[in-house]
């Protein structure tokens, strides 16, 4: 669907300059003066009441049309904004962003990523050693910026009646949907379909985050955005569980493996292994540090919560 | 002393075979040929002993061992450690209800902006050297966490012009990124520091450099305190320092390269006192001024100390309990400031292992030697190599671990050098023993093999 918007966008704008040279785009000085193709870092996807946007900061303010401006393209520096009971729903590059009314201009900046390399190398080097901010993710698997594997992924969400049927939805690097299931009952709080690892078998091994969505019937979205183990990484996973596998089910077994999954960045695999040892030795306080540790991980706060009021 | 030719056929009969037997050696070996044996001898199992070494240390036992020295080391460092002297303390967020983390305008549960920069103000009144907080600043995906961001790092700007106190604010989601990235305007990079913790415990990195379009050296939070405080100029004596390493530079992946230190324990009792006096400061940043001494001319670290209200929890050595982070980073500092922790280099460690062992036997060959033309006595030769290893060994065991706290150089494989010392006259008699049984016994094993103890008739 994002696809053929990245295709749709490019001849929208060409349309726009032929049906109407005192539209929009018209306007847009860069688009008049500057011949070299502008570069889009983005569209916007939902236009709701009075709406606003300017080139750059001392640009001509121009009002967007709710019809003609949907999936209009979005360059970098340009500035947006919403007038009163306004609303814009943008995508920048793999962010989705809703503005509201405010008097502020939203400055229009394609935030830059590091190389998948480089995230890798630093992962597998070390961890942050601070405090961090705290992402409420109603999301539980797969966790925020967590690693999730293909063929035992379940998502998980933490369940609530009041809810009603939502809908899930994966969507790759470039935010293009590869699966979506509707009708899903929230209440339940996980769902494991085949066909989503499927979907997600053909990521396995291509770098960038993918996302999985969740809507509910009043069109709220949360989202988490999550990386898929590589065939070679898991190779190797399998080959250092396995040796802890060998030791039979102890509490040295069940840490040792989670300390493995935890390095992988499957936090809710581990935070389940430090679960299964506190089973064993419910006493341990530096288990249950691990497990609080695991746990926040893999963002499920309310366990942590739990732990913590522990004596 | 002339000898007699009836002792010759006994000469001949007893002529080695073996270079490092305990039976007696007649006089009258070749003095080179024997010499240059022994040598060999003493080499083939040198490189035999030290291969095994090598092999061992990738063992879990040998990690283990590595890992039980090292905790040796860092337990030698923590005696001598002076706690009138430290020169960081910790103030403690973990506890602080005003310091919690809160939900913000952005979504996220971040610790509030507008309390932090009240108690940072108020420890910068008390002319600490600088400040720290680790926290992890970073704007997420190009947005500031809280909408009051930018103006909490202009106030840390201000504070510092202000008070000359340097302030740094903890980054890491961004520290892989571009300057201006770092806490979201060029403007604040000054302010950056990253609170990377390396997986390896006994390491903290000092600066970590990313190549690409924009290439970026960024300090890490330890290394930026530690530049704004007067640093020990210890170093150690002339005829080491060729040899020993303090700071490595490694590359993480083809961008990004980090140099690294090995990190100095000793302090961590000492800080953790010195952060409960400091609790009272947290709960009342206005009584910053009662506890000037334990601030004044300090690096002074902002951060989750208590263990189980904090997510970042590491391994130290010789500790039964892991330990927060901001306590990583408060002994990297310390370290820094104190005098770095030396290793050996690599080729250096590989020489000291050839050389220990090339004493062993060398020091046998030249009393045998010595001996040889003076006296008809044999010398014993596997006693005297485990007197020489023993010997050895204790020096070692003086030099690697009871002067650790002057040299401060981490051998963390002494241990299975002694070893490999003590050992090696043994398995060097044990060597030719079997060299001597290869090159003439295995005839006469041969031939009961293959013949019974009958005699046949000849036809």
């Amino acid at each position: 669907m994002h696809n053929m918007k990245r295709q749709v966008i490019p001849g929208l704008l060409f349309l726009n300059l032929l049906i109407c040279p005192s539209r929009t785009l018209c306007t847009d000085v860069s688009v008049q003066e500057d011949s070299t193709p502008p570069t889009y870092v983005g569209w916007i996807e939902e236009i709701r009441g009075p709406a606003y946007v300017k080139p750059s900061v001392d640009g001509k303010v121009v009002l967007l049309d709710p019809v003609r401006d949907r999936f209009r393209g979005l360059k970098d520096g340009e500035l947006v904004r919403c007038g009163p009971g306004g609303f814009l729903k943008l995508q920048v590059g793999d962010t989705t962003k809703n503005i509201k009314q405010s008097r502020d201009w939203f400055l229009i900046r394609l935030a830059p990523s590091a190389h998948p390399e480089i995230l890798k190398a630093i992962k597998s080097y070390g961890r942050l050693g601070g405090r961090d901010r705290v992402v409420p993710s109603a999301i539980l698997s797969p966790s925020p910026g967590s690693t999730a594997r293909v063929d035992s992924l379940v998502f998980r969400w933490i369940p609530n009646a009041s809810t009603g049927m939502v809908s899930l939805s994966l969507n790759d690097a470039t935010g293009r949907e590869i699966w979506r299931q509707d009708g899903v009952d929230g209440a339940l709080g996980m769902l494991a379909s085949p066909l989503a690892r499927d979907a997600l078998a053909k990521y396995r091994d291509t770098p960038g985050q993918l996302s999985l969505r969740i809507r509910n019937s009043a069109l709220e979205e949360t989202r988490v955005y999550f990386s898929l183990l590589s065939s070679r990484d898991e190779k190797t996973l399998d080959r250092e569980l396995g040796m802890w596998k060998r030791k039979g089910e102890t509490l040295l077994n069940h840490v040792g493996r989670a300390s493995v999954l935890v390095r992988y960045g499957l936090y809710a695999e581990a935070a389940s292994e430090y679960e299964k040892g506190l089973t064993l030795d419910s006493q341990s306080r530096d288990l249950r540090l691990a497990t609080i540790q695991a746990e926040s991980l893999a963002g499920n706060s309310v366990r942590v919560k739990e732990l913590s009021r522990l004596p | 002393m002339k000898r007699s030719l009836g002792n010759k056929k006994k000469r001949k009969a007893a002529r080695p075979t073996d270079v490092s037997s305990t039976v007696e050696r007649p006089r009258n070996a070749r003095a080179t040929g024997t010499i240059i044996l022994h040598i060999f001898w003493g080499l083939v199992v040198t490189f035999i002993l030290l291969l095994t070494k090598e092999w061992l240390e990738v063992t879990p036992i040998g990690e283990r061992l590595k890992s039980n020295t090292y905790d040796l080391l860092q337990e030698r460092l923590s005696s001598a450690i002076n706690n009138e002297d430290l020169p960081v303390v910790v103030v403690d967020i973990s506890e602080s209800d005003a310091l919690k983390q809160k939900a913000s305008d952005g979504g996220d549960a971040v610790t509030p902006r507008e309390p932090l920069i009240k108690l940072i103000t108020a420890i910068a009144k008390q002319k600490p050297r600088a400040i720290g907080v680790d926290v992890d600043f970073s704007p997420e995906q190009g947005r500031y966490l809280t909408r009051t961001d930018p103006e909490f790092f202009a106030a840390c700007l201000r504070l510092r012009d202000v008070t000359n106190v340097p302030i740094f604010l903890g980054i890491f989601r961004s520290q892989t990124l571009p300057p201006d990235t770092w806490l979201g305007s060029r403007d604040y990079e000054p302010l950056a520091a990253s609170i990377v913790v390396p997986n390896d415990f006994k390491k903290m990195a000092q600066w970590m450099q990313v190549y690409g379009d924009t290439p970026r050296k960024v300090p890490t939070l330890s290394a930026a305190l530690a530049d704004a405080f007067y640093k020990s100029d210890w170093q150690p004596p002339r005829l080491l320092r060729w040899v020993l390493v303090s700071t490595e530079e490694k590359k993480l992946a083809p961008r990004i390269k980090v140099a690294e230190f090995l990190i100095d324990y000793s302090p961590l009792d000492a800080l953790d006192k010195e952060t409960m006096r400091l609790k009272a400061l947290v709960k009342q940043p206005e009584v910053a001024s009662e506890l000037r001494e334990e601030l004044t001319d300090k690096i002074v670290l902002i951060g989750g100390a208590t263990l189980g209200k904090e997510s970042d929890t590491f391994v130290a050595p010789n500790r039964s309990s892991p330990i927060p982070g901001v306590y990583v980073h408060a002994c990297a500092a310390y370290t820094l400031i104190k005098g770095p922790l030396y290793e050996w280099k690599p080729t250096i460690r590989l020489t000291l292992d050839i050389l220990l062992s090339a004493i062993v036997f060398g020091i046998v060959i030249a009393v045998t030697e010595y001996y040889r033309l003076r006296t008809d006595r044999i010398v014993a030769t596997r006693r005297l190599g485990v007197a020489v290893a023993l010997s050895i060994a204790c020096v070692l065991v003086v030099v690697g671990v009871g002067l650790v706290p002057r040299t401060r150089i981490m051998w963390d494989d002494f241990l299975l050098v002694i070893v490999v010392v003590l050992v090696h006259p043994s398995v060097e008699d044990g060597a030719g023993k079997l060299w001597a049984w290869l090159r003439n016994g295995w005839r006469l094993a041969w031939r009961k093999l293959v013949f019974s103890d009958k005699k046949g008739n000849v036809k």
